[in-house]
């Protein structure tokens, strides 16, 4: 069951958008992304000398003309994309609970998933979650008609627990992988060496990697308890009496700008896209329109 | 105008008011929130509010229920405002008819004595008094829905101050001809001037002695009366009633009560009694009074005039002693002769076909009735019968309305019978008497007779030889004949005695009930309130002497005697306005006015506190502004409460 967010209006929209990648990837399939692989691509890539039992129809004649000398032209082959899309389960996507981080953070990924299956593409989840039982990633997906299958996996997306973002990352890189697009939906408000070890891995798995960071509306703005609160950490179940008050705020503000900043160099550093989404921000209009102007997609 | 608490003990409260503090110091257990990342958190309160006092949060709603306990104490210790005003006396001036009385000298009259008490009354009054006049007429006998008693004395509008000069004030009251008002009625009156206008002190002069109750309303401190001394004895007229037969226009008949007590009658030699219509008078020569009772006399064949005034005088003169009576206003009636109207007239008779030989009489309206039909109370709530005739039958009471008896049967409790006799001899009736008159009673000769018994409201009229064959007398103001044979039928000119003696019961009687609503002197007439009374404008006080007559915001003051025409429906009608008041008249034997309750001294004592202190609380409001901050209180919680669920 989609959510109410994906009339056919939106998905019709989402189908005319594709995946943009900076690099090229070994596909296993023809597809619409310029690969690694030489073949019989419109895109010319390259000459060389002609051997017996090569196809006479890629003699370049006006360079045998010039050269005397027989040169087949090669050609970039098209092939499909493999996309991993890695999504935060840690207890944290599910407070401010009336912000509803943890479904915006599911129409983003199940949006960027149409986006992949509609361009026959292929495209598998992974969740970041504690729960080692439960399954944590899918296989690829292939076809729009497989939407229904990735939606069935987010349904039972329940945050919870703290997740060893490292460790997390490694056990599902571990497993079969295909380079190619990844896109990493969390909060990231974990701390940052973590999130440079993960980037890390990342990197290391060939992938093009695009970071999405999901904030609550009221970790942006959260409303002033000056008479105190006992403060529980969603994750680690730590505790802390706080006092809320204008000048608290105001320190964590400075903090909270602080760490999505230093998150911002670090993926500029790692050349990992990175983009931001508030709660309160319209889902159609961060995939339709934001993400293709920063090159995720086209 | 000063604040001042009641009960200042109940500041001692404040010392518990630190106790408000202790749910907010013991208030530790925050709250709990779940953040997504506490590491964003850490650290972040100040130093100085980990501490105890630092976590002590004082927030606005500490400040308001703080006050509203302070409120709250403030009230317990009952906070007044407290004010001073002027001290108010009312002085209660008796103007009833009685108060015209001279004194034993004969040199000044009780009302210039009470003038002049009250000057001394008022010299004994410290300054700064402010002091009211009321005058007792009108008084009481003004509807509650037509005028405020209060307002009826135009004296007592503007207060006076002590030291001012009350004489021109007291000049211009009058002595009205009215009688006093009831005991009630001044009770009242006294009542409202203490409690509802809020006056201190109360002077009531008066020549009545005033009887306290066993348990009054009002303090003893409060109420002062003043009796003035007695007056000069005094005879004076009680009725004054005229009468026209409307079987015979013409010839008008007068009757003159007389009231004297023991005391005047031997002082005052009445001599006269003069009748007169404006254009002529009549004088009547008096013997002397005897008894010590009203006494009426009787005249007849007076000129046709619609309104007369009868004087009583004490010489031969126009004026002669007149000053040794004591009262001068009772001294003179006024009368109007009533409009000839169709008498209605109710028989009852076991054999009613004999009262139609009735019907040959002018101006009558006859209504025939068996026994068995007689219904007293219908009769009596059936205004339209001018008289009723019970012919061989008598009821069981007398009926409430001018009735006469014809031959009632032995068993009759109304009246005692005697013996009967066949054709019985007339040997004596009254001269001069309405019922006797024109009647040749040699020539009346009854077939059967039964003797009457006087009782002690009748008297005989006619004898015979076995006794009182008529008897005739009044009760409870209305007049009663009965007669030991029966003249009925009518025979008209074939037995004129009878005929004459039968027009003459009927006129005696329907002429008493044309006069059954005279006015008396204080009485209030409204234009609205009775469609039967005359109505005001009145156009003129035309007869015997110019009235001065006082109308009152909607109603109308009849407190003086004389003649009043009054219009209605572009009709003009005479009315007479009389004192006739027996309590007025008898000076030397006053009625004793039952008020609350007289005070004593009768003078207001120096002592007394020029201003008095009037405590307003101001409990109310401040418990209302407890409510109105308990409300904000609530109004508050409830707004974060609604803010904390929905975080």
């Amino acid at each position: 069951m989609l959510p109410p967010l994906f009339t056919s209006d939106y998905l019709s929209r989402l189908e005319t958008l594709r995946i943009q990648t900076r690099r090229r990837f070994l596909g296993s399939r023809p597809g619409g992304h310029v690969s690694l692989r030489r073949g019989a691509g419109l895109e010319f890539a390259d000459y060389r000398r002609y051997t017996p039992g090569d196809d006479l129809r890629y003699i370049d004649w006006n360079l045998y003309g010039r050269t005397d000398r027989l040169y087949i032209k090669q050609f970039q082959e098209e092939e499909d994309l493999y996309t991993s899309l890695f999504l935060d389960g840690s207890a944290s996507m599910a407070y401010p609970a009336q912000d509803g981080k943890a479904e915006t953070a599911r129409d983003i990924i199940l949006s960027l998933a149409h986006v992949v299956l509609a361009s026959n593409d292929a495209v598998k989840l992974s969740l970041l979650s504690a729960d080692t039982a439960a399954p944590t990633t899918t296989p690829f997906f292939r076809g729009r008609q497989r939407l229904g299958n990735v939606a069935e996996f987010l349904d039972s997306y329940r945050p919870a627990g703290r997740v060893n973002v490292v460790q997390s990352l490694a056990r599902q890189l571990q497993q079969s992988h295909h380079p190619g697009k990844a896109v990493w939906v969390s909060d990231f408000l974990f701390p940052l060496s973590d999130v440079r070890t993960g980037l890390s891995l990342m990197r290391d798995a060939n992938f093009d990697l695009v970071l999405i960071q999901v904030l609550g509306h009221e970790e942006i703005d959260p409303p002033l308890f000056p008479s105190g609160a006992r403060l529980t950490d969603s994750e680690s179940g730590a505790e802390s009496v706080v006092y809320f008050d204008t000048r608290a705020k105001q320190t964590y503000m400075q903090r909270l700008d602080r760490h999505n900043r230093e998150l911002q160099s670090s993926c500029h550093q790692a050349g990992v896209h990175y983009a931001r989404f508030i709660t309160h921000q319209d889902v159609p209009h961060f995939i339709l329109r934001e993400l293709p102007e920063m090159g995720l997609l086209m | 105008m000063q604040f001042s608490f009641l009960s200042p003990a109940a500041f001692s409260l404040l010392l518990a008011l630190p106790l408000l503090l202790v749910p907010y110091l013991l208030r530790q257990r925050h709250q709990r929130r779940v953040v997504p990342a506490l590491f964003l958190y850490q650290d972040i309160s100040s130093p100085a509010r980990r501490s105890l006092w630092g976590r002590l949060r004082l927030s606005p709603l500490f400040l308001l229920q703080l006050l509203i306990l302070l409120l709250l104490v403030a009230i317990a210790a009952r906070p007044v405002l407290q004010y001073e005003t002027a001290g108010k006396i009312a002085l209660v001036l008796d103007t009833s008819a009685s108060m015209q009385a001279r004194d034993p000298s004969g040199q000044t009259s009780l009302f210039e004595m009470a003038k002049e008490r009250i000057q001394q009354e008022l010299s004994d009054i410290p300054a700064g008094y402010h002091i009211s006049i009321f005058t007792t007429n009108p008084l009481g006998a003004v509807p509650e829905e037509l005028l405020d008693p209060l307002a009826g004395s135009a004296d007592a509008v503007e207060p006076l101050t002590v030291g001012s000069d009350l004489r021109a004030v007291l000049e211009r009251l009058r002595v009205s001809d009215a009688p006093d008002p009831s005991g009630a009625a001044l009770s009242a009156f006294f009542i409202r001037l203490l409690r509802d206008r809020d006056f201190e002190h109360v002077l009531f002069v008066t020549d009545r002695p005033v009887t306290p109750p066993s348990g009054g309303h009002m303090s003893g401190q409060a109420l002062h009366t003043v009796t003035l001394g007695s007056a000069q004895p005094n005879i004076g007229i009680s009725t004054f009633r005229l009468y026209q037969s409307p079987f015979f226009p013409d010839d008008i008949h007068a009757t003159v009560g007389i009231h004297a007590t023991e005391d005047a009658l031997s002082q005052l030699p009445l001599r006269q009694i003069v009748i007169e219509d404006g254009q002529t008078q009549r004088r009547f020569a008096v013997q002397q009074i005897r008894q010590p009772a009203a006494q009426t006399f009787s005249f007849s064949q007076l000129p046709l005039s619609t309104s007369y005034r009868a004087r009583i005088l004490f010489g031969e003169g126009e004026g002669g002693g007149q000053d040794k009576d004591g009262l001068a206003v009772d001294n003179e009636a006024y009368a109007v002769l009533p409009p000839l109207e169709e008498i209605a007239v109710l028989l009852v008779s076991p054999t009613p076909e004999v009262g139609d030989s009735l019907d040959q009489i002018p101006n009558i309206k006859l209504t025939l009735m068996t026994p068995q039909d007689y219904n007293p109370v219908a009769v009596t709530s059936a205004p339209e019968f001018t008289c009723v005739l019970f012919h061989l039958t008598a009821p069981e009471a007398l009926p409430p309305m001018p009735a006469a008896f014809f031959l009632p049967p032995d068993d009759n409790p109304l009246f005692s019978l005697g013996q009967s006799a066949q054709q019985p001899v007339l040997t004596h009736w009254t001269h001069g008497h309405p019922l006797t008159s024109y009647v040749t009673f040699p020539l009346l000769i009854p077939a059967y007779a039964q003797a009457l018994r006087p009782s002690g409201w009748n008297t005989p009229i006619v004898e015979s030889t076995v006794g009182p064959l008529l008897l005739a007398g009044e009760r409870a103001g209305r007049r009663y004949v009965v007669t030991g044979f029966d003249l009925l039928p009518y025979l008209g000119t074939r037995n004129l005695p009878a005929s004459i003696l039968t027009l003459n019961i009927l006129g005696w009687l329907s002429d008493q009930a044309s006069q059954s609503a005279p006015y008396k002197t204080g009485a209030m007439l409204s234009p609205q309130e009775n469609t039967d009374s005359p109505t005001v404008p009145i156009l003129s006080v035309r007869f015997p002497q110019e009235t001065d007559f006082r109308p009152i915001e909607r109603a109308l003051s009849l407190d003086r005697q004389g003649v009043y025409t009054f219009r209605k429906d572009g009709k003009e009608r005479p009315a007479a306005v009389n004192l006739l008041s027996p309590e007025e008249t008898d000076l030397g034997r006053p009625l004793s006015l039952m008020v609350d309750e007289s005070g004593e001294p009768s003078h207001i004592s120096q002592t007394d506190r020029v201003s008095r202190t009037h405590e307003r609380p101001v409990w109310p409001w401040l418990l209302l502004a407890v409510l109105v901050l308990c409300s904000l209180e609530w109004w508050w919680v409830a707004r974060k409460d609604m803010a904390r669920e929905q975080y």
